[in-house]
C-alpha cells in the first residue's frame, strides 16, 4: 500500500521495507489491535465530520429559517401598517397632550357654538370616535394615561352619548345600560364608531419602525416567535381604526368628596370632567364638568346599577348642556325632578 | 568415540559470506533465524538479557573428536579460561563469555585445516600490533553494540533514540571492519570482505542517510546580533539550506500529511512515529548482516583472549608459541614449558623442558612428593587442548603431535554416593578409560593404583601400561611405585616404555625439572618435614596441649 513516507528520492528497496514496516507495525506489536485503534480513530473521526457537517448544516437551516421568519414577520408588519398614515402613528401621542391638559387646572366649561345646532353633537361624534374614561390622576402622565386606558371599556355613557335614551326616566336609561353591559347587537352598532384609547395603545407600537428594528435584530427563532405572538395578539386593526379617529372623546372622574357613601360597584358623588376634541384640526368641541350623584337612582338599583346609570345620565347632561342655549359654560347638573 | 556436535553443524552457503574468524569456510553456528527474530525484539524493545551469551553458548563448534568429559574438570579448564584468557583493551579489563571460549576448547576441531586457520589470525594479529589494536576496537564497538543491544530500559529512555544509536554503532563496527582489516593476510581478511559487500549494499547506504538526516536535516546561517554587555540580542535566520539529496528529507507540509496519514493507520501521531518507521525500515534491511556480530563477538572474544594469555605469560616472564605438529614417532620437544594454571598463584614459575624421542610413547613419571609431577601431566593436558584448538602453549617452544582425544585422571575426591572403596574407584577409572580411548589419543593418569597395597597395586598397573601400548597413546603416568618403576626400566618388557624423573638439586630438593630415568625416593621425609610431621615436632604438639589443658582445670577449680 503506498504511503506518504516514501519517495522518488529512495531506492525501491527502501520504499518496499518502509511499507512493510507500516503494514507490520512495532516489531512484537499487535497488528491486529493497530488495525483497530485505526478503525476506531477512522469511525470516530468520520463521526466527527458528519456532527460537525450537521451542525453546520442545523446552523444554516436555523438561520435560514430564522431569516424565513423575520422576513414574513417584518411582512406582515409592514402589510399591516401599510394603510397607516404618518400622522396616525402619532395619533397616541397627540392623544396624550389633549388628555394630560385636560386633566391638569380646569380651564372652564365650554361648548363650541356650532355644536348647539340640533343634531350637531351627534353629527361630530358620528366620526371615528377615540374613546377613554379614567380616573382623572391617571391623566397627568403617559404611564397613568395607559393604565387608565387599559381598564377604560365602551360603557353606558358611550352609548347614551351616541345613542340618546328617548326620556330621562330611570327604566329608559337602564335599558341603555343593560344594552351597554350586555354588549349586544345594539349596543355594538351605536357604538361601532367609537374606539378604546388601549387599542392604539398597545397596537399601534407594534406598527412603529421600532418594532420593525426589534424584529430584525431578533437573533433567534424563539425570539421571533415570541415577537409574533405578540403581533397575534394585538388588536392591530382597532388600533389602525382608533389612530385614524378624528374625535377624541374622554371623561375624567375628579375624586369624590372624602366622607361620603360610595355603591357597591363604587359609583359615589363625584365631578366628572367631559371632553371632545377634533384631533384633525386641533379644536376642542365641548369641556364640561358634572357632578354625578347616584343618589337619585331607585335603590332597587342602585346596587347593581349606580355606575351605569350615573353614566348615562352624564351622557344626558352633556347633551342637554350642549343643546342649552343660555351659556356654554353653564353648569347643568342633573336633577331627578326634571 | 563419538563426533561432537557434527550432526547439526551448518553447511557453508555459498551465496553468504560470513564473518566467520575460526573456520577456514565460513560458518553459521547458530540458529540464524531464531537468533535473528530475538536480535529483532532486542533492536525494538530493548529487553534481552542474555542474547548474546545464550547464542554463544548454544552455537555449535566444529566437530571434534574429543570429549570434554574425559579432561575439562581434571585440567581446570573453566579456570584456566577465566584466569588466562583476559581481554584488556587500554586500562579497562572487559569480562569474557567463560562457557562459550570453554567450549570453544574443550571440543578441539578434527580438521586440521580449521586448526591452521585459526593458527594463521593468531599470527598474524602477534605479529601487527595496528590488526590487534583494530581487532580490540573492533571488540569494544561490539561490546557496545551487545551492551545496548541487550539491556537499555528505563522511564524515559527514548527508544528511537537507542535505535539510532545502535544503528550508528552498526555503521562504525562495518566501517571499522572494512578499514582496518584491508591488508590482513589470513582469516582476519573476511572482515573486510563481508563490510566491503556491506557497504555496498542499498541498506547500508540508507543507513548512512538515515543517520545523516538525524544529525543533519537542514543548515541554517544565523546573524547573531551581540549587545555591548555581551549578551546575544537576538539573531536573524541568513539561509536555510535542506539536504534535498537525501531520501528521507521531504517538505513541512509532506510530513505533516505523512503524521496525519500514519495517525489513521493506528499509529502514534508525531514525528518520533515517522522516524520509528524509517528506522524499521532501514534495519530491516541490514538484519542479515547485524546477526552474526554475535558469532563474530565469540569469534574475537577468542582470539583476544588467547592474545590475552600470552601477555599474561609475558608479564611473568614467560613465553608462548604456537606449536609445531610433528608425525607421532618424531621426538616431542618442550621447551620452556609451564604450568598455566600456576599464572594465577602469584607465586614464582619456572618453567621446564620435556624431551622424548618419540610422542607416541607410554612415559612413567617418577619423584618426590610436591616436586611437580601432577602440575606436568596438568601442563601437558593443556599444551594438548591448546595446540589442538589452534592457540599458543605454555611453551617457548614445542613439537607436538596430533592427537585424537584426550583422557585425564587426576583429582580423586571421595563422593558420599561412591559404591566402591579407593582401589574399586580407581579400577572403575580403568575401565571406564579403555572403554572410550581411541587410538593415537592423549592419556593422563596420576598415581595409578596408589589405593592398594604395593605388590597387588603392581600387578593391575603393569597390566593397564601393557594393554595401553596397544593404543600407541601419548601416555603420562605418575607414580610412587618405584621399584616397580625401576624394575621396568631394567626388565625393559614392556614396548615404548619412557621415564621421567624430577631432577633434584645439590641439596636434594626438587629443581622442578625432569630428566630421563626413575626417582630412588619420594622424599616424603622433606615433604613430612616441610609440613610439620616430623616426632619431634609432633611431639611437641602434644606437650603444648597437654599443657593447655591442665591450664583448663586448675581455671574451672578456681
Amino acid at each position: 500500500m503506498p504511503t506518504l513516507l516514501t519517495n522518488s528520492k529512495m531506492s525501491p528497496a527502501l520504499a518496499r521495507r518502509i511499507e512493510a514496516s507500516i503494514r507490520k507495525g512495532r516489531p512484537g506489536g499487535m497488528a491486529v489491535e493497530r488495525r483497530f485503534v485505526a478503525l476506531f480513530r477512522f469511525v470516530t473521526l468520520v463521526g466527527i465530520v458528519v456532527a460537525a457537517v450537521s451542525l453546520v448544516f442545523l446552523k444554516r437551516r436555523e438561520s435560514a429559517d430564522l431569516e424565513r421568519s423575520r422576513a414574513e414577520l417584518l411582512a406582515r408588519v409592514q402589510k399591516e401598517s401599510a394603510s397607516l398614515l404618518a400622522e396616525d402613528r402619532s395619533a397616541v401621542d397627540r392623544v396624550e397632550v389633549w388628555l394630560t391638559r385636560a386633566a391638569g387646572p380646569y380651564e372652564g366649561d365650554y361648548v363650541d357654538e356650532s355644536l348647539r345646532a340640533p343634531g350637531a353633537l351627534a353629527t361630530v361624534l358620528a366620526a371615528p370616535v377615540i374613546y377613554v374614561r379614567g380616573p382623572l390622576a391617571d391623566f397627568r402622565g403617559s404611564t397613568g394615561i395607559e393604565e387608565a386606558s387599559g381598564s377604560s371599556r365602551k360603557d353606558p355613557f358611550l352609548l347614551c352619548l351616541l345613542d340618546r335614551p328617548s326620556t330621562r326616566s330611570e327604566s329608559a336609561m337602564l335599558a341603555k345600560v343593560h344594552a351597554a353591559f350586555s354588549g349586544g347587537p345594539h349596543f355594538r352598532e351605536h357604538t361601532a364608531n367609537a374606539h378604546r384609547l388601549f387599542d392604539a395603545v398597545v397596537g399601534l407600537p407594534l406598527l412603529q419602525p421600532s418594532w420593525r428594528a426589534k424584529v430584525r435584530a431578533a437573533n433567534t427563532q424563539e425570539d421571533v416567535v415570541r415577537l409574533e405572538h405578540e403581533l397575534d395578539h394585538a388588536p392591530l386593526d382597532e388600533a389602525k381604526k382608533a389612530a385614524a379617529a378624528h374625535v377624541l372623546l374622554f371623561a375624567m372622574d375628579e375624586p369624590g368628596a372624602s366622607g361620603g357613601l360610595s355603591e357597591l360597584d363604587g359609583e359615589r358623588p363625584h365631578d366628572v370632567r367631559v371632553g371632545v376634541v377634533d384631533l384633525g384640526v386641533g379644536r376642542v368641541w365641548l369641556r364640561l364638568r358634572k357632578h354625578a350623584d347616584p343618589s337619585w337612582i331607585s335603590l332597587g338599583k342602585r346596587a347593581d346599577y349606580a355606575s351605569g346609570l350615573d353614566g348615562c345620565a352624564l351622557a344626558l347632561d352633556v347633551h342637554e348642556s350642549v343643546t342649552t342655549t343660555n351659556g356654554a359654560a353653564a353648569q347643568v347638573n342633573y336633577d331627578p325632578r326634571r | 568415540m563419538a563426533v561432537a556436535a557434527s550432526e547439526t553443524f551448518v553447511a557453508p552457503d555459498a551465496g553468504a559470506l560470513l564473518p566467520d574468524l575460526l573456520h577456514p569456510t565460513p560458518t553459521a553456528r547458530f540458529d540464524f533465524e531464531a537468533t535473528k527474530l530475538a536480535v529483532t525484539l532486542a533492536f525494538a524493545s530493548g529487553v534481552s538479557g542474555g542474547l548474546f551469551a545464550e547464542t554463544l553458548d548454544r552455537a555449535q563448534v566444529a566437530p571434534s573428536t574429543w570429549q570434554p568429559g574425559s579432561f575439562a574438570a581434571d585440567l581446570f579448564l573453566q579456570n584456566f579460561v577465566a584466569l588466562c584468557f583476559k581481554i584488556r583493551v587500554g586500562t579497562k579489563e572487559s569480562a569474557v563469555s567463560t562457557s562459550h571460549l570453554v567450549r570453544l576448547l574443550a571440543r578441539p576441531p578434527q580438521d586440521p585445516a580449521i586448526v591452521d586457520h585459526r593458527r594463521a589470525v593468531l599470527a598474524e594479529l602477534a605479529d601487527s600490533p595496528e590488526l590487534r589494536r583494530e581487532l580490540e576496537r573492533l571488540f569494544v564497538m561490539l561490546l557496545r553494540f551487545r551492551t545496548l543491544l541487550e539491556g537499555a530500559t528505563g522511564p524515559g529512555w527514548d527508544t528511537n533514540r537507542r535505535q539510532l544509536d545502535v544503528l550508528a554503532l552498526v555503521k562504525e563496527i562495518v566501517d571499522c571492519m572494512a578499514d582496518g582489516f584491508g591488508e590482513a593476510q589470513s582469516g582476519l581478511s573476511r572482515l573486510a570482505a563481508f563490510a566491503r559487500r556491506v557497504r555496498a549494499g542499498e541498506a547500508f547506504q540508507s543507513l548512512a542517510d538515515l543517520l545523516r538526516y538525524d544529525e543533519n536535516l537542514a543548515t541554517l546561517s544565523l546573524k547573531v546580533g551581540v549587545g555591548a554587555d555581551g549578551r546575544i540580542r537576538g539573531f536573524r535566520v541568513v539561509s536555510v539550506q535542506k539536504n534535498d539529496e537525501n531520501p528521507f528529507v521531504t517538505s513541512a507540509w509532506r510530513r505533516l500529511l505523512t503524521k496525519v496519514e500514519l495517525f489513521a493507520r493506528g499509529f502514534q501521531f508525531g514525528e518520533r512515529e515517522v522516524m520509528a518507521r524509517l528506522i524499521d525500515a532501514v534495519f530491516e534491511g541490514l538484519k542479515d548482516d547485524v546477526v552474526p556480530f554475535i558469532q563474530l563477538f565469540g569469534d574475537v572474544e577468542f582470539y583476544l583472549g588467547a592474545l590475552g594469555f600470552r601477555d599474561t605469560a609475558h608479564a611473568a616472564g614467560l613465553a608462548v608459541c604456537l606449536p609445531s605438529f610433528v608425525p607421532a614417532e618424531a621426538p616431542l620437544a618442550l621447551e620452556g614449558f609451564f604450568n598455566p594454571l600456576l599464572l594465577s598463584l602469584g607465586a614464582k614459575v619456572i618453567p621446564c623442558d620435556v624431551t622424548l624421542d618419540r610422542h607416541d610413547a607410554t612415559t612413567l613419571v617418577t619423584g618426590p612428593n610436591s616436586g611437580g609431577k601432577t602440575r606436568l601431566l596438568q601442563a601437558l593436558g593443556l599444551a594438548q587442548l591448546l595446540a589442538q584448538s589452534g592457540v599458543f602453549v605454555p611453551a617457548r617452544s614445542a613439537s607436538l603431535s596430533w592427537a585424537t582425544g584426550l583422557v585425564v585422571s587426576l583429582i580423586q575426591e571421595t563422593k558420599a554416593d561412591q559404591a566402591e572403596g579407593r582401589l574399586g574407584m580407581e579400577l572403575m577409572r580403568i575401565r571406564a578409560l579403555f572403554e572410550r580411548l581411541p587410538p593415537g589419543a592423549m592419556v593422563i593418569l596420576d598415581e595409578l593404583c596408589s589405593g592398594t597395597n604395593p605388590s597387588e597395586g603392581e600387578e593391575i598397573f603393569e597390566l593397564v601400561v601393557g594393554m595401553l601400548t596397544r593404543l600407541r597413546p601419548q601416555a603420562f603416568i605418575t607414580t610412587h611405585f618405584l621399584a616397580f618403576a625401576a624394575r621396568l626400566e631394567r626388565e625393559r618388557k614392556i614396548a615404548d616404555l619412557r621415564f621421567l624423573q624430577v631432577e633434584l638439586g645439590a641439596d636434594q630438593e626438587p629443581t622442578y625439572q625432569f630428566v630421563p630415568g626413575v626417582a630412588h625416593t619420594s622424599l616424603a621425609g622433606h615433604a613430612a618435614a616441610r609440613l610439620g610431621v616430623t616426632g619431634e615436632q609432633l611431639m611437641a604438639l602434644i606437650e603444648h596441649n597437654l599443657a593447655l589443658a591442665g591450664e583448663n582445670r586448675t581455671r574451672k577449680r578456681d
